[in-house]
């Protein structure tokens, strides 16, 4: 398998009160070229470390083993200038808060021609007529104008067009998007959304989506993995997690998601609350919460394994699938 | 639109300079005494001899005709005539206030160059260089620049004789040779308030998530640096720089002092010990301009740097 | 498999600080520092070996001898006794300054943010203007207007000084006002006053006092100049600010002894209480609005 990114039994720990602590437990992944692969978890289940791992934005005192590949090169070995060819062609990072992360007394246009410039080498003139083209392509009306604006002259749906123009402008391989679309309304979330899929599609550019939307993620990407305190504990075809869920946490997700075609009359919900990375000790992190617990859950953590055409962490998966794995409605 | 701006803002000095004059002028009107005090030195005077006087200096007109005649002669470029030296006060203090100039000038630059480089690199060079100018920058602010004065003047004047003791020298390197002790002291503190306020801005700037953003993209560090911390971080460096050599002004009387330079510090203060209350009203009503210019012109850069605020204005 | 470990980066001072009793060693040192200080300014000049102000013109210029523990200065004074007697106007006048400065600008500032609107905006403009007006040019200016002395100087310097404090409190006090507890208070009848008094000051009291404490830093350094440019007080009566002027004199001959001696005493109390000042700042987690 030709794979884009790997990740190999990642684990990360941050710096919390000045002690190392661990985030992110164990996660194994492939990207290949061209794929859209999204990470959905609740918030604490170290979905964005992982991603920010990727791109090697962890904060100062962050420790990183196992391992990270992109294609073929180890991200946690690389030096200076390796890493900037990386975050140069290799991968563009959208981040959830457009505004935060562009600089706010430089205008729009030198955000988005500064990494042509600095790292391609294009002149000002070449890169300015360059985004202004992909400006147009992302929506964005009068595109001249809006170069000369400063960013809090524009909305945030703009600013995260903005955001997603610059990105495709690098013509990365892998575009890592972190919520990228979970601080705008819901009319522009979905237009927002579409237009990042267009383009990555049209460019062939992979995507590793970060989002705690199932829905979502099954909307635009070819696969879905789900993260849970900080262990990647179910990934399969998107469109199979929601007929055939492999972990009882994803079926929970799907079932209490407001979304789902039960037609309760009342939302079904997991009891008990999401634990952190930071929380977790031996045995199954969802043993607590989880209808189906046995003994053995208890006693060591689950591997990641193969189930039918996906993976999952949970020693009863092939158990309840065949049964018709019902995650929390036996439960309420 | 920019330009009504501009003519407020002209508007709000003129008045600000008005109501400062008329303070300036009223508080020494209304201080016991008067210059009858010091005219008499305290001897008794015939009624005739004083009344003569209080004539001479327009002491029996109203407040506002005195006021009047006092800023017209101001606009003319007449500051009156000194009590004590009985000259035009703008003859006295012409050489002092360039002896001034020049000493505020050369700390200034001393506070800007020391002052942001210590605190730009107290926040990028984590460890012992962080906390070597962090804690002499602590020590820094609390030495007051007359305590600096006097351990320069002993060290380096007195035991090791590099830099006269005092006076302020005559010709551009002459001046520069006599004024540097003094205006090392009154830059010390400064400088050190500077760093620490410059360390401070530059630390909150590397946190901010376009930082860690622009780092993603790939731009190298120094640029990063240069271009969005740095650059962003001028902004509050501007406005505590502006605040801090206004505050200079102030500080001149004292360095003056210390150093026996002949400058408008000193002279205020000999003024002020002297009652002459012309040349007290002079130098008040220059260092006040000084200060309300040095902080339009924080402003105005404020409004350069910032499009955020441009906006607002 | 491959571990990538950047250090933590160190406390700027993580050498230097370990705990007493959950207190740090620059915290220790500062109100060590501050108490003797606040003892010779309250005793000293009831210490003093010798009279400060007698004068012994062939013993001028005298290093430390059991008779005279620091030397004598240029008219033959006993240094020792001159700097015992030298705290009081060197402390007490700031400390009259802070005091007052903090009582004014608390008043003001709890004053505004409990009436908002007009009140609070002409208020608020009012603590702009004076603030960041040098103290002491204004302490200059009084003196000219006041003649010499400490008293045009204290006042002077309350005034530069109570917007440091009114700002700082009128931010917490606004910040204060607008929680649920404080209409609930009123809902329940009790009086402005009573509300102001009871639930406001009380919570904005950290504030208050590191700002204080600030000011106090302030002062001893303006007051010690205006004492140092001879405004202040007026020989023969020592003072330390005073000492450091008088001493340039024999410093100038190579007896830097009163003058630096004098200069280490003010720069001891500025620094411990501005030192103090600070941590009680972080304590209190202002927030400037």
């Amino acid at each position: 398998m030709s794979g884009l990114l790997r990740l190999e039994h990642l684990q990360v720990r941050l710096p919390i009160d000045g002690e190392p602590r661990t985030v992110v437990h164990d996660v194994s992944l492939d990207v290949s070229p061209g794929e859209a692969v999204a990470i959905v978890g609740e918030s604490g289940s170290g979905k964005s470390t992982t991603l920010r791992a990727v791109a090697r934005l962890l904060p100062p005192g962050s420790e990183v083993r196992g391992e990270v590949l992109f294609s073929g090169e180890s991200v946690t070995a690389m030096g200076g200038r390796a890493l900037r060819q990386l975050r140069t062609g290799g991968i563009g990072m959208v981040f959830q808060d457009a505004r935060a992360n562009m600089n706010p007394v430089r205008r729009v246009g030198d955000f988005l021609v500064e990494a042509l410039v600095t790292n391609l080498g294009q002149s000002r003139e070449e890169a300015s007529r360059r985004v202004a083209s992909l400006l147009q392509e992302v929506g964005i009306a009068d595109p001249e104008r809006r170069l000369r604006q400063y960013p809090h002259e524009l909305s945030g749906g703009l600013l995260q067009r903005v955001m997603i123009a610059a990105v495709v402008a690098m013509e990365p391989r892998l575009i890592l998007a972190d919520e990228p679309t979970s601080a705008l309304d819901v009319t522009t979330q979905a237009e927002v959304l579409a237009l990042l899929d267009g383009l990555r599609r049209s460019r062939g550019m992979a995507l590793l989506l970060v989002t705690h939307d199932l829905e979502l993620a099954a909307a635009v990407c070819d696969r879905t993995a789900v993260m849970y305190a900080g262990s990647l504990v179910e990934e399969q075809r998107s469109a199979l997690v929601h007929e055939a869920p492999l972990h009882p946490y994803t079926a929970g997700l799907i079932e209490s998601s407001p979304h789902s075609a039960h037609g309760a009359r009342r939302l079904p919900v997991i009891p008990g609350r999401p634990l952190s990375g930071l929380e977790v000790g031996v045995g199954c992190p969802f043993a607590d919460r989880c209808a189906h617990v046995r003994a053995a859950c208890r006693v060591a953590t689950p591997p990641l394994h193969a189930v039918g055409a996906g993976s999952v962490a949970c020693l009863r998966a092939e158990e309840l699938l065949a049964s018709g794995l019902e995650g929390v409605a036996n439960g309420c | 639109m920019y330009g009504l701006v501009i003519l407020r803002r002209a508007a709000i000095v003129l008045i600000t300079m008005l109501v400062a004059s008329i303070v300036i002028y009223g508080a020494l009107y209304l201080a016991p005494g008067g210059p009858i005090a010091f005219l008499s030195s305290g001897r008794p005077l015939s009624p005739s001899a004083l009344a003569a006087l209080r004539h001479h200096y327009h002491l029996d007109d109203p407040f506002l005709q005195r006021y009047a005649l006092w800023l017209w002669g101001v606009l003319h470029g007449d500051l009156g005539t000194s009590l004590v030296f009985r000259q035009g006060v703008v003859g006295l203090l012409g050489p002092r206030l360039v002896t001034t100039a020049y000493l505020l000038v050369y700390s200034g630059i001393l506070i800007l160059i020391v002052g942001n480089a210590l605190g730009i690199l107290a926040a990028l060079r984590e460890g012992v260089v962080s906390t070597a100018i962090t804690t002499t920058t602590a020590i820094g602010i609390a030495v007051p620049a007359f305590i600096t004065a006097v351990v320069l003047i002993s060290v380096f004047a007195v035991n090791l004789g590099w830099f006269p003791v005092t006076g302020s020298g005559s010709g551009f390197f002459d001046r520069l040779h006599h004024l540097t002790l003094p205006a090392i002291a009154l830059a010390l503190p400064a400088i050190a308030y500077v760093a620490r306020l410059t360390r401070a801005a530059v630390a909150e700037e590397l946190g901010r998530e376009h930082v860690q953003a622009a780092i993603g993209r790939g731009i190298p560090r120094r640029k990063v640096i240069y271009r969005h911390v740095v650059r962003n971080a001028m902004i509050p460096i501007v406005t505590v720089s502006g605040i801090t050599l206004a505050s200079l002004v102030a500080g001149t009387a004292v360095v003056e002092t210390a150093f026996q330079v002949d400058g408008l510090g000193s002279f205020l203060i000999s003024s002020v010990t002297n009652r002459d209350f012309p040349v007290v009203q002079a130098i008040a009503l220059i260092l006040v301009t000084g200060f309300i210019l040095v902080n339009v012109i924080v402003d105005i850069l404020y409004g350069v740097l910032d499009p955020r605020v441009r906006e607002a204005v | 498999m491959s571990v990538i470990e950047t250090p933590l980066p160190p406390h700027p001072l993580s050498p230097v600080i370990r705990r007493i009793r959950g207190v740090d060693l620059v915290t220790w040192f500062a109100v060590v520092v501050l108490g003797l200080l606040a003892l010779i300014a309250i005793f000293g000049p009831m210490l003093a070996p010798q009279d400060p102000n007698a004068t012994n013109l062939s013993a001028a210029f005298q290093g430390p001898s059991s008779e005279h523990l620091l030397g004598t200065d240029a008219s033959g004074r006993d240094l020792l006794s001159r700097l015992l007697a030298g705290g009081r106007s060197a402390l007490l006048a700031p400390l009259v300054v802070a005091l007052a400065a903090t009582a004014l600008g608390t008043t003001v500032a709890v004053v505004a943010a409990w009436f908002g609107g007009f009140t609070d905006r002409a208020l608020a403009r009012c603590f702009d203007i004076v603030f960041g007006f040098p103290g002491l040019l204004l302490a200059i200016l009084a003196v000219a207007v006041f003649g010499l002395g400490l008293l045009a100087p204290v006042l002077a310097l309350t005034i530069v000084y109570v917007p440091y404090v009114g700002r700082i409190v009128r931010s917490g006090a606004l910040r204060e006002v607008s929680l649920p507890y404080i209409e609930a208070a009123k809902v329940q009848g009790f009086s402005g006053r009573y509300i102001c008094l009871r639930h406001l000051l009380p919570n904005v009291r950290k504030l208050v006092i590191a700002q204080a404490v600030l000011c106090f830093s302030y002062a001893v350094v303006d007051v010690a100049a205006i004492n140092f440019l001879g405004l202040g007080v007026q020989p023969p009566q020592a003072d330390w600010g005073a000492m450091v002027a008088s001493g340039e004199a024999s410093l100038i001959r190579g007896n830097p002894e009163e003058s630096l001696y004098a200069g280490l005493l003010i720069v001891l109390a500025v620094l411990s209480v501005s030192l103090l000042g600070d941590r009680l700042l972080r304590n209190a987690d202002a927030v400037v609005l």
